[in-house]
């Protein structure tokens, strides 16, 4: 009897360890899907010595610079909202990029420096 | 931080700027709620004027302010798209014809040539260069899809943004040369 109630028991432990092992793969999935990574809506400086572009690499999508010769790129905008896009003016440095608060229906357009500020 | 559209309810699409950095050119719905219009924003005066009406979705991708034209995307229906050059006058002018569907986007040069990201007749989309109506494709990939292009002031390089199994990268492509070079970005998107 006790033989029998030892299995039993450690039948249920190997489901329970399965079922918590599978919600874990599925957290994982969920988690690694959510942090691909997506770059878009580039422009050139004026000088064409860099490049703006628009990517969720902090989680939100925001506004990075990077030299046209790659290397680390700069965080232009920590914003509360999502930016779904952007321009660089062709003559100034100044940078014009679409804010999308509440969501993509609602998009408006902003201008900024070169620099974020 | 400027806002330079009016708020409330309305949807905003940015578009390119014209070349001399007169204007911002955008879409709107503010007075269209049937369709998205496309607008000129005066940087200096701070107003904007409509440049042209769409009976649906409609963007500019590019603006040129010498000979004051835009490229227009029109959507015809879902997942295809006419696009059309047009000038201050409202002329319209198709620049690719084509029956069945097609994902089309286009922009300007500095030294005057239309290069477009295009999937008509083939199943990615890929880049290339409008001679005589048609679109001669420049580069293209087994396995991935053009997301965006853009050309730099000069003319000589168009960026490039693939989507590589739903991740992107970056290429640099030189006009001149037609070489190509990876941008690699030092984070890793996956």
């Amino acid at each position: 009897m006790k033989r029998t109630l030892l299995l039993i028991t450690l039948i249920i432990c190997t489901m329970v360890t399965s079922a918590q092992d599978s919600s874990d793969e599925l957290a994982r999935k969920i988690e690694g899907m959510a942090k691909v990574g997506a770059c878009y809506s580039p422009t050139f400086s004026p000088d064409d010595s860099e490049i703006i572009f628009i990517s969720n690499i902090s989680g939100l999508p925001q506004l990075w610079k990077i030299p046209v010769e790659g290397g680390w790129p700069m965080q232009l905008t920590g914003l509360n909202d999502p930016v779904f896009s952007s321009e660089w003016s062709p003559t100034e440095n100044k940078i014009a990029f679409q804010l999308s608060p509440g969501g993509w229906m609602n998009s408006q357009i902003f201008m900024v420096n070169g620099d974020g500020t | 931080m400027t806002k330079i559209t009016t708020g409330g309810k309305t949807t905003n699409w940015i578009s390119p700027w014209s070349e001399n950095g007169k204007y911002l050119s955008f879409s709107s719905n503010k007075n269209n709620p049937a369709g998205m219009d496309c607008y000129l924003y005066d940087v200096q005066g701070g107003s904007s004027e409509l440049f042209v009406e769409n009976q649906g979705i409609g963007l500019i991708t590019d603006f040129d302010s010498d000979n004051f034209q835009g490229l227009l995307y029109r959507l015809v229906s879902r997942g295809s798209n006419d696009m059309y050059l047009i000038d201050k006058d409202g002329n319209e002018t198709i620049l690719t014809q084509h029956t069945g569907p097609g994902n089309i986007y286009g922009r300007f040069s500095p030294t005057g040539e239309i290069y477009m990201t295009s999937d008509l007749d083939r199943d990615l989309i890929a880049f290339g260069k409008v001679v005589d109506g048609k679109i001669e494709i420049l580069n293209e990939r087994a396995n991935s899809e053009l997301e965006n292009l853009i050309i730099n002031h000069t003319g000589s390089k168009a960026l490039l943004i693939w989507n590589v199994g739903g991740k992107n990268e970056v290429s640099l492509f030189d006009l001149q040369s037609t070489r190509k070079c990876l941008l690699l970005l030092p984070i890793c998107l996956a």
